[in-house]
């Protein structure tokens, strides 16, 4: 069985108010799935509801085949998630061998999370506060990967990085996801995004307007605008 | 005077001990922790009343260190279990609750009379220039010493304190990683209490032993953690030493005997006046 992230009818709640209402995709492995939106579209609160960080209200949450809603974030993570959030969140006084020791030890575990970063591996001493924004990002990354997740769900890559780094970064998720990983790529630039992604979901005002072929979004831009102005398209999926 | 400071190495060593676990739990359970020594008095009471049962001394002992590690961890648990979330300032506050909580359950179950702590440790160890070092005293330094050590390599050296300090840093990422918070905390809470137990049960047979006066040790403990800026164990052990031992030499000193127990509080506000000069001199300009 090929493993996936599946998310079937999710709705989440923030202090009574539905922020997403009803979503259902699949994010298949060795494949990058982009969700894009407006600001404010409920995006992260997703993110954060399918790793445990807030709870769901409705639907079900699954990876390769099980049910995650009654898990706790850690069990969750244990069963296979792993979300790289926004903000570039290493550990700042440990180093950076520690930062991905932390989450496993034992022999040649940090060579294989720095296989795709060899720019960390000479800087392994280093307090991860001190390293750059794109190297903290590139230890998160590493970071998670260290977890040998089933899905890797990441938010908002971009974020205050330089350009030049964020083209360092895009052909590195691309490889994760061909490594078997399934990627749920959350991100407001939707152009960075579709780049790498093979499907892509839009969310607009909590719920899904498109949801189909990130090559159908790359080549009708005007696509994408409708969609997050919160237009329904035709042919819109529902997630299947 | 010297004789006075050595002989208050024995609170110092107690103040240095609640100190480190008022710095443990500050670093690693983002909490200001009012009740470690109340935790302690539990560990001493229940010591006290096992042996005064006629339950062998050491026997007793354990069962103290127990009692005190399980009170510890069900108060940890709660705190993981519905204040995970809660900022430091939160938890802190919680944290005088559980004291004032704490002592009220000591009062009910243990009585409000002192009792005569029952110890090994009465005697003197030696005597180097005229001055007699107690075997308390030696072990109250020895232990502040051991444990400063003993932390300082268990967080930089093995997988549990590198969890520690990750989830010190970013309780929610760490969970993220799978790191299980709720357990660590409940891990921390209980070997904190258990510390707290073994050095008040060092130094409760040699001084005033009633609960509120053992409860509130955890006041020059403060001032420790806080020489040591509630980062550092090296600070925090040596804060504790100096309060005691300055609390001793004052002891010997008839003019200033009586204010000896104003030193913690002196020393926490002039610390804090310290620490906050910048600003205060900031708002003067």
């Amino acid at each position: 069985m090929t493993s996936s992230l599946v998310l079937d009818d999710v709705t989440v709640a923030r202090g009574g108010a539905p922020i997403v209402r009803g979503v259902s995709l699949t994010a298949p492995a060795g494949e990058v799935t982009a969700l894009l939106g407006p600001n404010g579209a409920g995006k992260t609160t997703l993110l954060e509801s399918v790793s445990g960080v807030i709870p769901i209200t409705g639907g079900t949450v699954s990876l390769n085949g099980g049910r995650l809603n009654a898990l706790d974030r850690v069990a969750r993570a244990r069963a296979g998630i792993a979300h790289v959030e926004q903000g570039r969140t290493v550990f700042p006084d440990l180093t950076v061998a520690e930062n991905i020791l932390v989450v496993r030890r034992g022999p040649g575990v940090i060579d294989k999370a720095l296989e795709l970063f060899p720019e960390l591996h000479k800087r392994l001493d280093v307090a991860a506060s001190l390293l750059s924004g794109g190297e903290q990002q590139m230890l998160v990354l590493a970071r998670a990967l260290a977890a040998r997740p089933s899905a890797l769900l990441i938010d908002e890559m971009s974020l205050g990085l330089a350009p030049v780094i964020v083209q360092r970064l895009l052909p590195v998720v691309r490889d994760l996801a061909a490594s078997g990983v399934a990627v749920l790529l959350v991100e407001q630039f939707a152009t960075l995004a579709l780049k790498i992604a093979d499907t892509a979901h839009v969310l607009s005002g909590g719920t899904l307007t498109y949801s189909g072929p990130a090559a159908g979004l790359r080549s009708a831009p005007e696509r994408l605008h409708a969609a997050y102005l919160g237009e329904p398209l035709p042919g819109v999926a529902g997630g299947s | 005077m010297l004789e006075g400071a050595i002989a208050g190495l024995t609170a110092g060593g107690a103040y240095a001990v609640l100190g480190l676990c008022l710095t443990l739990m500050y670093r690693l359970g983002r909490v200001v922790n009012l009740a470690q020594a109340a935790i302690g008095v539990v560990g001493v009471y229940t010591m006290s009343v096992l042996a005064d049962g006629g339950v062998p001394y050491f026997v007793a002992v354990l069962a103290g260190l127990v009692a005190a590690a399980l009170v510890a961890a069900g108060l940890g648990y709660m705190m993981g279990r519905w204040f995970a979330e809660a900022g430091t300032d939160q938890r802190s506050a919680i944290a005088i609750a559980y004291l004032v909580g704490l002592l009220a359950i000591e009062y009910l179950v243990f009585g409000t009379d002192p009792r005569q702590i029952p110890g090994v440790l009465g005697g003197p160890l030696a005597t180097v220039g005229g001055v007699t070092i107690t075997q308390a005293a030696a072990v109250c330094v020895a232990a502040a010493v051991l444990i400063t050590a003993g932390v300082s390599v268990f967080l930089a050296r093995t997988a549990v304190g590198l969890r520690l300090r990750a989830l010190s840093q970013r309780p929610t990422t760490a969970e993220l990683m799978g790191i299980p918070s709720r357990r660590l905390g409940v891990g921390l809470w209980a070997v904190t209490g258990v510390l707290a137990t073994a050095v008040l049960l060092v130094v409760a047979p040699q001084q005033n032993s009633d609960q509120l006066s053992l409860g509130l040790m955890v006041i020059p403990a403060c001032a420790a953690a806080l020489v040591g800026g509630f980062r550092s164990l090296v600070g925090t052990a040596v804060g504790g030493l100096a309060l005691g031992a300055l609390q001793g030499a004052l002891a010997h000193v008839s003019q200033l005997q009586e204010f000896r127990d104003v030193v913690p509080f002196v020393a926490i506000l002039a610390i804090l006046l310290w620490s906050q000069r910048g600003e205060v001199w900031d708002a003067a300009r």
